[in-house]
């Protein structure tokens, strides 16, 4: 099993140093699928150059990292085509951790007794578990949406690590909300929307303490430490800047959505019609349909905070104001560790169709659209709505079919009527 | 989410997909063709009309009056052309030029040839060009005016000298007028799309590796249309207008009929393609005649190589086209020079009224005849239609497996007594392992595919030593590698000797691989929605109905391989070049096939075509997947 989880890391390495030798590289830094104004490559260059001129790198509309990432960059600068690999090997920790505590028998039915007869079939095994990080690692490290932002250096593959760190230390250090508060932070402090992720920690932190106190008071030492720490964050930047003006650059250039240039998101259409009237209120919906969906989901999935957190991950990258296919590399290679609802899925296959084919017709439309100046703006629209439909028909799906197993563990998976007649359970 | 989500509705569906699969896949392949041709029929496609209200090409009152100018400058030109011993009188046209008070200037650019000659060999080149400044703006915009400088050599149906005279005075014409709002740039370029390419090159400052040009001299705004003007003499009998650009783009559809608008006010014959409209309209003649044209202008645009230098510009987003003069035998009637240049000069003053660049009206169309139009929303359903047949293949294989849950499967399993199912449950269980067979097959087809796309370079260095002509080796290396890959399923069935032939999930091969074709199809579509058409007729009946180990699949799946799409695609153009006797048509299609192969490639790294790369990197990878299915042995399968 290592082994060939070690072999898939090489491999990996190695098809994607390959790929740096071709074209590929240039074409993808200019693709807006795979980089954004936030995490473009070339921003981050430019930032520097304003810095070392000892200009602050906030002057201008270019560059819109935290500080501290300049500061991080300027240290890796030399091993910056690496900075996936490092990705890899978290992810790796974080699968075998994850495997590892998913196989303790309390952990993973916890309410075994409660199960009905009969479900062997749905049951987690350890066997399944144990062929667990070689699945997750080979998706990330074939996939191509990981690829891409890998090969156009996109800062994107910091932020996902800082979020696969923080996975790792929400599920490793059990009892340690110090901890996974601060990572919380300081993914917040990169990308903004992972402030959310508090729900299910805290959730987390009432499943792990055996319901013992109310939920509430799980939610506020989660928000308060969670404050505590991206203040400190907030903190150290404005004493390396000296002012507060970053605040406008980062966190208003997140919220504020002033730049408009085509992603796979649906913020950029909407916004270039919108009237100037009417954008503060349209800004706002925007923004609180990204994260409003934490609330049913806190009150449903309660007794899966892992699962709950992922639906999390995936939802705010869908509905973020600038979405790249980084934030969907991160999705597809945490989806296997949903392996046993799969089977509960029912539109997995046109899913796939059209993600492959919303991945080839982007570019295509695009070159139709700027280049060849015959096609316009709405057929690359069409795509890029195609495509978040395409994941929200995932998230869903994959939403449905958690349920669904969940139904089946306590219900047994064989549903007779009385009369001896098989029935369906539709979900509505 | 309605169909995708309630399951008794969706039974419904796949039940009936099932049951009726061949018959719909039949019916839709059938359907889309006929119905992609029914297109041509006058009724069913809508006529032209103009979307952009600012060409005002009515309101344009013709003013030239020059045409003894007009024909002096032709007589002068024959005059020099002699003197000069038979080479083009380059210095005499740039002195006309200056005389007229425009700014004029030489354009400088070599041209290495990519095969096989050495890199310090360049051939030179020279274009002329002058600028009429507006009277009314500061040049920030331009249209052009461009002809072709060719050899006097050619025959006499190629000669361009008519043109010139053509530009010559209207450009006398032009600078005398006070309402000019753009700028007008008069080109003259050699060897042909190469000149071009180089003069546009240089005027956007974009690099090419095989034309290198020098940096131009003197410059104007933005370029907002182009007029290439191929006119032989001093008189012609019909106008042509050509409009099939690089990789199949077209002009915007506002510019074609400007063109037809202002032939029809001078009463000239127009036709596209040599084809002329018919005058009955809902007959089966004229449907005949509706057809031809359109095919004439699919099978151009297909083949993704400009009819004429107006094809270079699409890609600089410039709205081109040419219009060519024709010489018939018995002419019902002649056109001279005085028609001619005002054809041109109310194209001209129309051009001179648009106050943005072409926008409206329809970039993606074929034409039936030059009063009618299909346009992308027309083409599209019958075209979908044809690819969907693979898709309802598709969905008979996957469906049952992948899509629905396996307790609806399992209902299924009770219902259909055809074993079908029984393979398809098999499947589930063993859905990883069937991956991992067919990993192999699609890895030889990348590099195959890779092989035959980077080839040809490798091939042209090779040549050099063995003095071998460039389209020889390119020919003999391109078919041993397309051998050599046919016989790839061979290479498997060595390597197991107990089995006779590898273990493949044919059926899961075969929907990734349909999956494929339909993806590529509707890709190219978006482009060059004529080569797509010809490839799907071709290719979609023979993939969606093979089945392994039959000996009619392979025969109808080396029918539609790459290499004999080309050499069918030759045949049909010999058979257009009026070679009957089939003697010489086989012959000339051999000469064909190699000349079209070769020219694709210059094409390629000339002009940056596409045809070559789609057909090496994308089609023949695809077919080598299906290639796999019925060399594949089914017994341990079932």
């Amino acid at each position: 099993m290592a082994v060939s989880v070690v072999f898939c890391i090489i491999a990996g390495v190695i098809c994607r140093l390959a790929l740096f030798q071709t074209d590929l590289p240039i074409w993808l830094e200019t693709k807006n699928e795979v980089v954004t104004p936030i995490t473009a490559w070339e921003r981050v260059e430019e930032g520097l150059a304003l810095k070392k001129s000892m200009v602050s790198p906030y002057t201008g509309d270019v560059f819109h990292e935290v500080q501290p990432i300049n500061s991080l960059i300027h240290l890796i600068l030399f091993l910056k085509e690496l900075s996936d690999f490092r990705t890899f090997l978290v992810l790796l920790k974080t699968i075998f951790t994850y495997s590892r505590l998913k196989s303790t028998p309390k952990m993973l039915h916890l309410d075994v007794k409660k199960y009905s007869v009969n479900v062997e079939d749905v049951l987690l095994k350890s066997k399944d578990l144990r062929s667990l990080p070689l699945i997750v690692v080979a998706v990330h490290v074939f996939n191509p949406y990981s690829i891409s932002i890998c090969l156009a250096k996109s800062t994107a593959v910091l932020s996902n690590l800082s979020i696969f760190i923080f996975i790792i230390r929400n599920i490793y250090k059990l009892d340690n909300l110090l901890l996974t508060t601060l990572f919380i932070a300081v993914s917040t402090y990169q990308s903004f929307y992972p402030f959310i992720f508090c729900l299910p920690v805290a959730s987390y932190f009432y499943h792990v303490s055996f319901h013992s106190a109310a939920i509430i008071k799980h939610y506020i030492p989660s928000f308060g430490l969670f404050l505590f720490w991206f203040m400190l964050l907030l903190g150290i930047s404005y004493s390396i800047e000296g002012s507060w003006t970053f605040l406008y650059s980062t966190y208003g250039f997140i919220l504020n959505v002033p730049d408009l240039s085509p992603n796979v998101g649906v913020f950029w259409y909407f916004f270039t019609e919108m009237f100037e009237h009417f954008r503060v209120f349209f800004i706002c919906i925007f923004q609180i349909n990204s994260v409003i969906y934490s609330i049913p989901l806190a009150v449903k999935l309660k007794r899966s905070p892992v699962f709950f957190l992922y639906m999390m991950i995936f939802i705010t990258s869908i509905f973020k104001s600038y979405p790249s296919y980084g934030d969907i590399g991160l999705c597809l290679s945490l989806l296997p560790l949903w392996k046993h609802t799969f089977s509960y899925m029912r539109n997995l296959f046109v899913v796939t169709c059209m993600y492959i084919v919303c991945t080839v017709f982007a570019p295509i439309l695009y070159h139709l659209w700027i280049y060849a100046g015959s096609a316009n703006a709405n057929f690359y629209f069409a795509i890029t709505l195609a495509f978040s439909a395409a994941q929200i028909f995932l998230v869903t799906d994959l939403l449905f079919a958690f349920l669904r197993r969940e139904y089946d563990l306590y219900h047994g998976t064989n549903h007779k009527l009385e009369n001896g007649k098989t029935t369906q359970v539709v979900l509505e | 989410m309605g169909v995708l989500s309630d399951p008794k509705q969706r039974q419904k569906i796949i039940k009936a997909v099932t049951k009726y699969n061949k018959l719909l896949c039949v019916i839709l392949y059938l359907g889309g063709v006929f119905g992609f041709l029914a297109l041509a029929f006058e009724p069913f496609h809508a006529g032209t009309y103009f979307s952009e209200n600012a060409l005002l090409p009515g309101l344009v009152e013709n003013e030239f009056r020059l045409d003894s100018e007009a024909r002096s400058y032709n007589e002068e030109l024959h005059k020099e052309i002699k003197k000069s011993d038979k080479t083009l009188p380059k210095d005499w046209m740039f002195k006309q030029f200056q005389n007229l008070g425009l700014d004029t200037y030489y354009h400088n650019f070599s041209l290495h040839y990519p095969f096989g000659m050495p890199r310090d060999k360049a051939i030179p080149g020279q274009n002329i060009y002058s600028i009429l400044r507006a009277k009314r703006a500061s040049s920030t915009e331009a249209v052009v005016m461009s002809v072709p400088l060719r050899h006097p050599g050619v025959m006499p149906n190629e000669q361009t000298s008519g043109g010139i005279a053509v530009m010559l005075a209207l450009a006398k014409h032009f600078r005398k007028q006070t309402y000019w709002a753009k700028d007008i740039v008069f080109v003259l370029t050699e060897f042909d799309e190469i000149g071009m390419q180089a003069w546009l090159d240089g005027y956007h400052q974009t690099k090419s590796d095989y034309i290198i040009s020098e940096d131009l001299p003197g410059r104007s705004g933005p370029i907002q249309a182009a007029i290439n003007l191929e006119i032989p003499g001093e008189a012609v009998t019909s106008y042509n207008i050509k409009l099939e650009g690089l990789n199949g783009q077209l002009p915007n559809l506002d510019l074609c009929n400007l063109v037809v608008r202002l032939c029809r006010k001078e009463r000239a014959k127009v036709t596209l393609n040599k084809q002329v409209d018919s005058y009955e309209r809902e007959s089966w003649d004229s449907y005949k005649q509706s057809v031809t044209t359109m095919m004439y202008m699919m099978w151009n645009q297909a083949s993704g190589t400009p009819t004429g230098n107006h094809g270079l510009f699409h890609r600089y987003h410039i709205e081109a086209l040419t219009i060519q003069g024709t010489q018939e035998e018995k002419p019902y009637k002649t056109l001279g020079v005085e028609q001619t240049s005002r054809l041109v000069e109310g194209i001209f003053r129309s051009l001179n009224n648009l106050l943005e660049r072409f926008h409206q009206s329809f970039f993606f169309y074929i034409l039936p005849s030059t009063r009618g139009y299909i346009s992308i929303g027309l083409y599209m359903p019958p075209f979908g239609a044809m690819i969907a047949a693979c898709l309802i293949k598709i969905s008979l294989f996957q469906a049952i497996a992948l899509w629905i849950s396996r307790y609806e499967e399992e209902e299924e399993d009770k219902e259909t007594e055809d074993k079908q199912s029984d393979d398809e449950s098999q499947k589930v269980t063993d859905a990883v392992s069937g991956i991992v067979s067919i990993i192999p097959v699609i890895a030889i087809s990348m590099l195959m595919a890779s092989l035959a796309y980077t080839g040809p370079k490798l091939l042209t260095n090779v040549s050099h030593p063995f003095r071998l002509r460039p389209e020889d080796s390119l020919m003999f290396g391109l078919l041993a590698l397309f051998c050599a890959s046919v016989a790839f399923p061979k290479m498997f069935n060595k390597k197991k000797p107990d089995h006779a032939v590898l273990h493949l999930d044919w059926k899961l091969l075969k929907c990734i691989a349909l999956i494929v074709q339909s993806l590529t199809l509707f890709s190219i579509a978006l482009m060059n929605i004529s080569l797509a058409f010809f490839i799907g007729v071709a290719m979609v009946p023979v993939t969606t109905l093979i089945v392994p180990t039959t000996s009619r699949s392979l025969l109808l799946l080396l029918l539609v391989s790459p290499a004999s799409l080309v050499f069918i695609s030759s045949i049909i153009a010999a058979w257009l070049d009026q070679h009957n006797d089939i003697s010489q048509l086989l012959y000339m299609t051999w000469g064909n096939m190699k000349h079209c192969i070769f020219m694709k490639l210059l094409d390629l790294y000339l002009f940056g075509n596409w045809t070559y790369t789609v057909m090496s990197f994308v089609i023949f990878p695809c077919w080598l997947l299906f290639w796999a299915i019925p060399n594949c042995n089914t017994d341990i399968d079932v």
